[in-house]
């Protein structure tokens, strides 16, 4: 079986900063695979495992995304080979955008029959990305999925939604949508990150990218909350201006 | 197990300046190199005041990069044109300017730099030459064979083989303490420093230094700002911020009623030092030992198997005025390198086989460097007028010399003379004579 | 113009519904799955879903509900099966939703990026379509009449089976209302620690709440609990955070609280430039002191 794990490769949102200006300065960030993928990731290792089955990252980024750190982290946590779009025309794209870039990279990593991806990007939290490459490919998807077993051609899920835990059977080929609670991120060792780098890393410039259904007309930091920051080292001062305001 | 069996010729533990040229150096003779950091990214743990003296680097660079380095490419913050030192206490400040044309030239310039940024150089200069870089983990052990000879390192579950390693983990290194015998300092050899960063725009930081376009100046502090405390504080003008902390001893800190936090609030609450971070915002902050240095604390650091470079083998100096430390680690690293190599290509990697690292190191600055300054910590300690009473001295002498309030002017000798007495004239006589020798 | 607003709880169907009145001047709501909600919108397209099928497949169904209405905009309700729905529905369409949308304004929306860092501002070049969380609109403000009218469930080629399913039990936790909150973050290290956070609340009279991370990986608290970007917004009179670092996620969460107070035992947390009243120490000493105290 094949399985692919979709993970976006994002600046790190510690390292951002806020220009004179206003405006959003990411010159200064270390690019970072987004935090709630690392669990999908995990969780298709540990499905890769299971099952027997080769585990292979795809991936659509600036060209930022194209450095060795990320790409080794990615590699060093289970997963067998890399597809990676790094390109500038591939950034900030829509979810409809994105999810075609990703099929590309789906038939380009010689077939997939399950597709895992996170819960939702740091940058856009959209939770869309998924169910576009589901519609794209025209296969089943299921969000909330917090485990899954494969029996045969279809997978067997447990999805927990707002106030309802559904069992279902998912026929393959399908995308899933895990929760961050599906599989928690192992740490990769010096020998996992050392093999990492050997792993087979395609990476390859977009082509076509589809014209953007959504596009940025404007970004740049909130505006700040007014707080009094009376900020105390000694318990009685604090205890005190804290009764006094309530 | 035998040499050629092992993982990796040379393992690097720390990407700071010693572990980074350290790496770079022996990929550049040709050897399989592994870096180990712990940080998440090289230089994201590392602290410095922020000087760094080129001239260390330039050696390196003119001697292995092949012309493929472009000095202009190192992102260094501002060269160092001026040095000022100022003396303050709560109530005045003096502040001696210095600026000279031997401060540009080849071999003797300065720069101010921000860690993040240059370590992140540095690492990719190493790996650019080969090395291979596992950043994210912590190694936890150096592995020893049967005889008691380091073979490797050890984190988590893994174990890599090496035929020598060098440990460049900087200050407090665990591993030169537990697997190589080095004693743990002192509290009174210790200091501890804390550096802020803050924003301002590259005309901003050149209008309050006084400073031409791309030129910087480093400020060192002493007297109040550590509260009378053994220590010191420093500026230094970076390209779109400035750099600025305090450094002092553990020992008197816990002393003094005072904390180290307390004592930057006041420092960048001084006169001296508000204007120049006026409305900026703060962009980093951290906390960091550091050795009070010198040749006495320097410990062994050539071992069958391993060598210690950087502040890891504390070659450090920690001059009151200032820290400096850097130059130190990359010739260290560079050294420590070059000594493996040689061992590696004569298949003797035993401590008589590693020896030349400890012949180039008496040879070079580091150790004649250390030697000089080695009763400076010493004299420094017991010399706590120098952090409180003087820079106050200093104050007075001034506020006589140019304060006109309508009472009669006696002639300046005699203004002067009661403020000095006041401290005994032999005794500050002896200190400074102490503080030449030891200089 | 005419809105096509997606969802599944009363509650989420109200506040789109009045939020889409102010953008359209008739609104459809299409509900998939759950009891047909009425008094909201002008029609209610009602879409049952047989027992072996989810709700989430109903994406063919609710395709031609859109074209029959001939809509041309939409607005979804954050939940994940509207959140599916609206997905393949605007993959149809050739277009991609606008998601955390907190103002609407023609084709264009503020979002909140990264978690809060930074103030987005999206427009959509072809059928503007929404996501929205809840608090944005007012859902007093919702009108309509009780048309209903019902759809067949068309199920695709490859339909997903339900073979099962569970009720969750609803979190005994009600944030929004609360006047008060004490929110716990990872630096409570030991699960018998939040009996401190317990015994101030219950002097506050104040709801106990949490950061994301206490009610995921662990689960010392149900979600319902967590406040943030992707949790419950909330703006109580006063709000104490307590072991929470201030990451923007978190904040964006707890900002329109009137007071807020920090427990950290980092000086340099960033919660310290968010806070009106801080603490640097550890919280089971402060604790203890402000429950004594008050
Ligand atoms: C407040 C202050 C001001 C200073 N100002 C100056 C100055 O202006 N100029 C100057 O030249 N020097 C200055 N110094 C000294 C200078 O910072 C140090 O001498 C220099 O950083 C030493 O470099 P290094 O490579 O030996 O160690 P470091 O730069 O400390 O690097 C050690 C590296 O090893 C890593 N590491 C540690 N343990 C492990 C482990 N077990 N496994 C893996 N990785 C590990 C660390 O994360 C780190 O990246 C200052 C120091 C301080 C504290
Ligand atoms: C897409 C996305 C969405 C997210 N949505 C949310 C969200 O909605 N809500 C949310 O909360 N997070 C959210 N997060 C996570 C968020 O980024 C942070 O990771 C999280 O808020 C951190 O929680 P924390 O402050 O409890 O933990 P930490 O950041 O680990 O902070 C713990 C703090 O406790 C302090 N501490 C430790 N011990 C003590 C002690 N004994 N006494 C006092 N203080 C102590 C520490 O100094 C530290 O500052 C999201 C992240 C992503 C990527
Ligand atoms: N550019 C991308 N590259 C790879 N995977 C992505 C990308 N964008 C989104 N994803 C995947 O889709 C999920 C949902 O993303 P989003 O819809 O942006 O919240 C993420 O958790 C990832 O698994």
């Amino acid at each position: 079986m094949n399985i692919l794990v979709a993970c976006k490769i994002i600046p790190d949102d510690q390292d951002i900063q806020i220009a004179g200006d206003g405006s959003l300065d990411f010159s200064k960030a270390h690019q970072i695979v987004s935090e709630y993928d690392l669990n999908a990731i995990e969780f298709a290792a540990q499905l890769g495992e299971a099952t027997g089955s080769s585990v292979k990252a795809i991936s659509v980024g600036a060209a930022a995304a194209d450095d060795s750190k990320v790409k080794k982290n990615i590699l060093s946590r289970g997963v067998d080979e890399l597809f990676l779009t790094a390109d500038d025309a591939a950034t900030d794209l829509d979810s409809a955008a994105t999810a075609a870039e990703l099929a590309k990279l789906a038939n380009a990593a010689d077939g997939y029959d399950l597709i895992v991806v996170g819960t939702g990007s740091a940058d856009f939290y959209a939770k869309q990305v998924g169910v576009h490459l589901a519609a794209k490919l025209d296969v089943p998807y299921v969000s909330g999925v917090t485990k899954a077993t494969v029996n045969g051609s279809t997978v067997s899920c447990t999805r927990v939604l707002e106030n309802v835990v559904e069992n279902v059977d998912v026929p393959l080929p399908c995308v899933v949508s895990i929760l961050p609670d599906a599989a928690l991120p192992r740490i990769a060792g010096m020998k996992d990150i050392l093999a990492a780098g050997k792993k087979p890393m395609n990476v390859s410039a977009a082509e076509g990218v589809a014209a953007p259904a959504v596009s940025t007309v404007s970004l740049a930091a909130p505006a700040a909350v007014d707080r009094k920051c009376e900020v105390f080292e000694d318990i009685d001062s604090f205890v005190a201006a804290v009764k006094a305001a309530l | 197990m035998p040499l050629e069996e092992r993982d990796f010729d040379v393992v690097v533990v720390g990407c700071g300046c010693a572990g980074s040229i350290a790496a770079y150096v022996a990929a550049k003779h040709g050897k399989s190199v592994l870096v180990v950091e712990r940080g998440e990214f090289a230089g994201t743990k590392n602290m410095t005041g922020g000087r760094i003296y080129a001239h260390s680097l330039k050696k390196v660079l003119d001697d292995y990069a092949e012309g493929e380095v472009d000095w202009a490419d190192i992102p260094f913050e501002r060269k160092i044109t001026h040095e000022r030192i100022a003396m303050i206490d709560p109530a005045s400040n003096m502040t001696i300017d210095y600026t000279s044309e031997k401060f540009s030239e080849e071999g003797s310039e300065s720069y101010s730099v921000l860690r993040a940024t240059f370590d992140g150089w540095l690492a990719e200069l190493a790996e650019n030459a080969g090395c291979e870089i596992i950043s994210g983990i912590a190694v936890e052990e150096l592995l020893k064979d049967e005889a008691g000879n380091i073979v490797g390192i050890k984190a988590g579950e893994d174990e890599i083989t090496a035929q020598v390693v060098i440990v460049a983990e900087g200050q407090n290194s665990l591993l030169a303490e537990r697997y190589l015998g080095a004693s743990r300092p002192a509290a009174n050899q210790m200091a501890v420093g804390i550096k802020e960063v803050y924003a301002l725009n590259p005309e901003q930081v050149e209008d309050r230094f006084l400073c031409q376009k791309d030129e910087g100046a480093a400020m060192l502090f002493v007297g109040d700002c550590t509260h009378g405390v053994v220590g010191g504080g420093f500026v230094y003008a970076n390209k779109e911020s400035v750099s600025l902390g305090l450094v002092a001893t553990i020992s008197e800190m816990a002393k003094a009623n005072t904390t180290i936090y307390q004592a930057m609030d006041d420092f960048k609450k001084h006169p001296a030092v508000a204007p120049i971070i006026r409305g900026a915002s703060m962009v980093e902050h951290s906390g960091h030992m550091v050795s009070e240095g010198g040749a006495n604390m320097t410990p062994k650091y050539v071992h069958s198997g391993a060598l210690i470079a950087g502040d890891a083998a504390m070659l450090c100096m920690n001059l009151g005025y200032m820290v400096r430390g850097m130059d130190l680690a990359i010739a260290s690293g560079r050294f420590a390198a070059e000594a493996a190599c040689d061992a590696i290509d004569a298949e003797d990697v035993s401590e008589a086989g590693l020896s030349s690292y400890k012949t180039k190191m008496e040879e070079s600055f580091i150790m004649k460097d250390l030697n000089t300054f080695k009763a400076w910590p010493h004299t420094m300690e017991h010399w706590d007028a120098m952090f409180n009473d003087y820079p106050k001295m200093v104050g007075e002498i001034l506020d006589s010399m140019f304060i006109v309030d309508g009472t009669p002017q006696t002639h300046l000798q005699k203004r002067i003379m009661p403020i000095v007495k006041k401290r005994g004239l032999f005794k500050l006589a002896g200190d400074v004579r102490r503080a030449l020798k030891a200089l | 113009m005419k809105a096509f607003v997606i969802a599944e709880n009363e509650g989420a169907a109200r506040e789109l519904c009045a939020g889409a009145r102010t953008v359209a001047d008739s609104v459809v709501l299409c509900v998939v799955g759950a009891p047909a909600i009425t008094g909201v919108a002008d029609v209610c397209v009602h879409i049952d879903v047989p027992a072996g099928n989810i709700a989430d497949d109903a994406y063919l169904s609710v395709k031609s509900a859109f074209d029959a209405q001939g809509a041309d905009c939409i607005i979804a309700e954050n939940a994940l099966r509207p959140l599916s729905l609206v997905g393949r529905l605007t993959a149809a369409l050739g277009t991609a939703a606008i998601a955390g949308a907190t103002e609407i304004n023609g084709t264009q929306a503020s979002t909140m990026y990264f978690g809060g860092a930074g103030v987005r501002t999206a427009n959509a070049e072809a059928i503007p379509a929404f996501i929205v969380g809840s608090g944005v609109f007012d859902g007093s403000a919702a009108t309509g009449t009780d048309t209903v009218e019902e759809l067949a469930f068309q199920a695709p080629a490859n339909a997903v089976t339900k073979q099962g399913e569970e009720a969750l039990p609803k979190a005994d936790i009600n944030l929004a209302a609360a006047d008060a909150i004490v929110a716990c973050g990872r630096g409570f290290s030991d699960e018998a620690d939040l009996q401190l956070a317990r015994d101030l609340a219950a002097k506050l009279g104040a709801e106990v709440g949490c950061s994301r991370p206490l009610a995921e990986g662990v689960d010392w608290f149900p979600k319902e609990a967590y406040i943030g970007v992707s949790g419950a917004v909330v703006s109580p009179k006063t709000y104490v955070a307590c072991g929470i670092s201030g990451q923007m996620q978190h904040m964006v969460g707890c900002n329109g609280s009137e007071v807020v107070i920090a427990v950290n035992k980092d000086k340099n947390a960033p919660i310290f430039k968010q806070c009106d009243y801080g603490f640097v120490g550890d919280l089971k000493e402060a604790l203890p002191a402000l429950t004594a105290a008050l």
